[in-house]
């Protein structure tokens, strides 16, 4: 049943390669840079939401971390691990006040990012090609999750308004990703340097089966 | 025929347009007109800070330069109702139980003997004191009587260092004041130099020791620099030590003086206990301790007393001359050394006026103050003449006058009495403004004036109207004063401070109740209050505000009480329940889209009724 080989074809020509289970030397080394890439997503930020209006042009920026979020005001250049102007200012539409301790997720994101860092580390070590493909399926199924945590949130802050709030608008989505308009404000949401890192580890599992199959065809 | 006619022409105008060409051309380089240069386009900031004394509005002015646009009034010896400035407690004690107080001369701290943005101290003429204003965020934090001071004019003039602030007698009185008769002047009446010590870390003030002086009117001084540190000149008038008309009486002297004084040489002799303790001060009698003062004959009643940036010369303004006097320090050290001496007032040895006067510059009538540019040259106000003569030190020639609408008393130059002028302008403060400005009736504005003094000729600017009455300015390089934009809440160290709305209370012991009450966007907690008749209420506001420029205000009605408090300040107003009945209360500064619904209500129930 064991087999030493892998069989990948080629969507464009149709043809087949076989190519070794055990990783090369060189896809080895580019998931040990994935297990470092991920590692800086600890204390980097994941995800940015910066608030622009005419009487903050300046803009007011919340930074969520894996562990906590803080918001950043350039004007004064004060930093608090509170959002206490766009709770704020989110008070008169009738928004829940953002609170760091209600995410539950700062209590084990720190872990997971670590986890997924080892089992990168491990896949380099142990060097096969079902276990890297596992772990990679898995990062990429965390990362969707995330996004779709991130995507609840969001919901949630956007639709569960007050009914006694000074000024009624219409639930509204804010942006997971991309920038959107709300009265004054116009809200960019981006992901972080942390995020982007992370990004980028992910996209080096299609880069290392490229890499791989071009080298086996020019062969 | 035409052709050569066209070609003659051509060649006639060719030379007047290449001139005229060029001419443009150096034009459009020399440089800007007036409004360009003061014009600062919407959204930008000015260039320098220019601090303006409010005179006995007791006050200080804040313009930005060079746009001559005012930015703050900052109350200091009297109330402002705005800001509670002498409302709440913490200001009503600073205040010291005055409501007026006579700004004169304002004086940025000094490292080095250049300013250092930290400090902006004003004496108060009227009640002898001097005042601290920290420039973190504008607000005066301290203000310190100068005992045995009667009208404390010339001050506070910083030393290179800010070791010390100065202050000095204008209106003498028997030291210590007692009852004794007007006509004992002579005999009973004193001077008094006095020298206030700064705290190099906290900017606290004391009073640090004094010398005792004869009976004439001290008007203004500086500080020694470089190579006089160590010195301070005052200038003084009626040494005739009248006490009745002055006018004529203590204008008959061809020359009064400036008293120079040794203040290293004064610490030494405190050091060895040659002092004694009037008002809790200790008083230098230059009768019993020498080498102290001495005093530089000056024509004619002089003002300004300012040394020049390298510290060389002293400046003596001759009010009623038309020349200024300059003083060598060199001279004068070597005059003290040869004992060139034409007699002593008081102990204190007079100098021979030719051993120490390095020059007389023709600057015209009424010559009162002097500023200093990076060019090496001299900027002198002329009151009588209504005129800015400029004048080079080393060859004392006047080389321009520019006039000034009307009757200048002080200018002052970018950092123009420090070791390191900047030059570019000089802004002349008017006492006279009629017909500049739009009337207003009888009392008219004063008057400041930009004047470029870039060029070889100086050029005006710009009119700007100030409120009363700048005696003095200081005009600062912007980028030296970074002041904080909120308070930070995490550092508010006010006993009576709350943090979050869930700390709010009331507390009551006997007829005084304390409230901790916050104000937030848009709302103060508690906001419904129920005292009784006679009940002595402190509230202490904390704005748990931390965001730029959401200032609450707290005013109650029927009541003198109104007071701002400031992102992350926390103040304490005192209200008394004096008469049963409803009592609304409301923010006053304007903070949001709900600022005129943040309000509450206070019940007060008649006495007993409860």
């Amino acid at each position: 049943m064991a087999k030493d080989t892998l069989t990948i074809i080629d969507n464009r020509t149709g043809k087949s390669y076989e190519i070794p289970i055990s990783l090369s030397k060189r896809v080895r080394i580019l998931i040990l840079a994935a297990a470092l890439l991920i590692i800086p997503g600890i204390f980097l930020p994941v995800w940015t939401i910066t608030l622009v209006a005419p009487q903050y042009p300046k803009g007011i920026k919340m930074s969520i971390y894996a562990n906590k979020l803080t918001e950043y005001n350039p004007e004064t250049g004060m930093t608090s691990n509170v959002p206490r102007l766009i709770n704020g200012l989110n008070h008169y539409i009738g928004m829940h006040e953002i609170r760091p301790d209600e995410f539950k997720e700062f209590r084990w994101l720190p872990f997971m990012i670590i986890a997924f860092s080892i089992l990168a580390l491990l896949s380099a070590i142990v060097g096969k090609w079902h276990f890297a493909t596992l772990g990679w399926i898995l990062f990429i199924l965390f990362g969707i999750f995330m996004i779709g945590d991130f995507y609840r949130w969001l919901y949630e802050y956007g639709h569960n308004l007050s009914p006694q709030a000074a000024i009624k608008i219409d639930p509204y989505m804010p942006p997971v990703i991309g920038w959107k308009r709300l009265a004054n404000f116009t809200v960019i949401s981006l992901p972080g340097t942390g995020s982007i890192l992370v990004g980028f580890a992910a996209i080096l599992g299609p880069i290392i089966l490229w890499l791989e199959s071009r080298q086996k065809r020019l062969s | 025929m035409r052709l050569i006619n066209c070609g003659k022409i051509m060649r006639l105008l060719s030379l007047p347009l290449l001139v005229g060409f060029l001419g443009l051309l150096f034009a459009c380089k020399g440089g800007q007109s007036p409004a360009e240069k003061v014009y600062v386009p919407p959204g930008k900031l000015d260039s320098y800070y220019a601090f303006l004394s409010g005179g006995h509005s007791g006050q200080i002015g804040v313009f930005g330069l060079p746009s001559g646009r005012l930015i703050k009034m900052i109350p200091v010896f009297a109330p402002d109702v705005a800001i509670g400035w002498g409302i709440d407690e913490g200001s009503k004690e600073i205040m010291g139980g005055y409501i007026w107080g006579d700004a004169h001369h304002p004086a940025l701290s000094e490292t080095n003997g250049d300013y250092d943005g930290r400090w902006l101290f004003i004496n108060d003429t009227a009640n002898g004191r001097i005042a601290r204003i920290d420039l973190k965020d504008f607000v005066t934090k301290e203000i310190i009587t100068l005992p045995n001071v009667g009208g404390n004019h010339a001050s506070p003039f910083v030393t290179p260092n800010t070791e010390y602030l100065v202050g000095a007698t204008r209106f003498s009185i028997p030291v210590p004041n007692r009852d004794v008769p007007i006509e004992t002047y002579k005999e009973n009446f004193n001077g008094v130099i006095a020298f206030v010590s700064v705290d190099k870390n906290t900017g606290h003030m004391e009073n640090a020791f004094q010398i005792l002086m004869p009976p004439f009117d001290y008007d203004l001084a500086d500080a020694g620099k470089r190579v006089s540190y160590g010195w301070a000149f005052f200038s003084c008038y009626n040494s005739e030590e009248a006490y009745k008309d002055l006018e004529v009486e203590a204008s008959q002297k061809d020359r009064d003086f400036i008293a120079a004084v040794n203040w290293k040489a004064a610490e030494e002799a405190i050091k060895e206990g040659k002092y004694k303790e009037i008002n809790g001060v200790k008083v230098i009698d230059p009768q019993e301790v020498k080498g102290i003062v001495y005093f530089l004959p000056t024509p004619k009643s002089p003002h300004g007393s300012d040394v020049t940036p390298d510290g060389k010369y002293i400046v003596g303004g001759g009010k009623l001359a038309a020349v200024v006097t300059v003083h060598g320090f060199e001279k004068m050290q070597e005059a003290i050394k040869k004992g060139d001496f034409d007699g002593e007032v008081m102990g204190i040895p007079i100098l021979k006026y030719e051993s120490v006067r390095v020059a007389e510059v023709p600057v015209g009538l009424g010559p009162l103050h002097t500023q200093f540019d990076d060019q090496g040259y001299a900027y002198t106000s002329l009151f009588v003449d209504s005129a800015i003569a400029k004048w080079k030190l080393g060859t004392w020639e006047v080389v321009d006058k520019i006039p000034v609408y009307y009757n200048i008393g002080h200018l002052a130059a970018i950092h123009g009495d420090t070791v390191k002028p900047r030059g570019k302008f000089v802004l002349a403060m008017n006492k006279i403004a009629k017909g500049r400005y739009l009337p207003v009736g009888p009392s008219h504005p004063e008057s400041a004036q930009l004047i470029d003094i870039s060029g070889k000729k100086m050029e005006m600017l710009l009119d700007f109207p100030t409120p009363v009455e700048p005696h003095y300015g200081q005009i600062i390089d912007a980028t030296l004063i970074k002041p904080e934009l909120v308070y930070p809440l995490d550092q508010n160290k006010d006993p009576y401070a709350i943090k979050s709305a869930d700390q709010a209370r009331v507390e009551r012991n006997g007829n005084r109740v304390d409230v901790y009450m916050i104000a937030i966007r848009s709302h103060f907690t508690p906001n419904i209050l129920k005292f009784e008749e006679g009940d002595n209420v402190y509230f202490h506001i904390t704005n748990l505000e931390q965001d730029v420029d959401i200032t609450h205000g707290f005013g109650i009605n029927f009541s003198n009480v109104d007071m701002q408090i400031e992102p992350g300040e926390t103040k304490t107003v005192k209200w008394v329940a004096e008469k049963p009945g409803i009592y609304p209360f409301y923010c006053t500064n304007f903070c949001s889209a709900l600022h005129q619904e943040m309000q509450g209500y206070i019940e007060v129930a008649s006495k007993g009724s409860k």
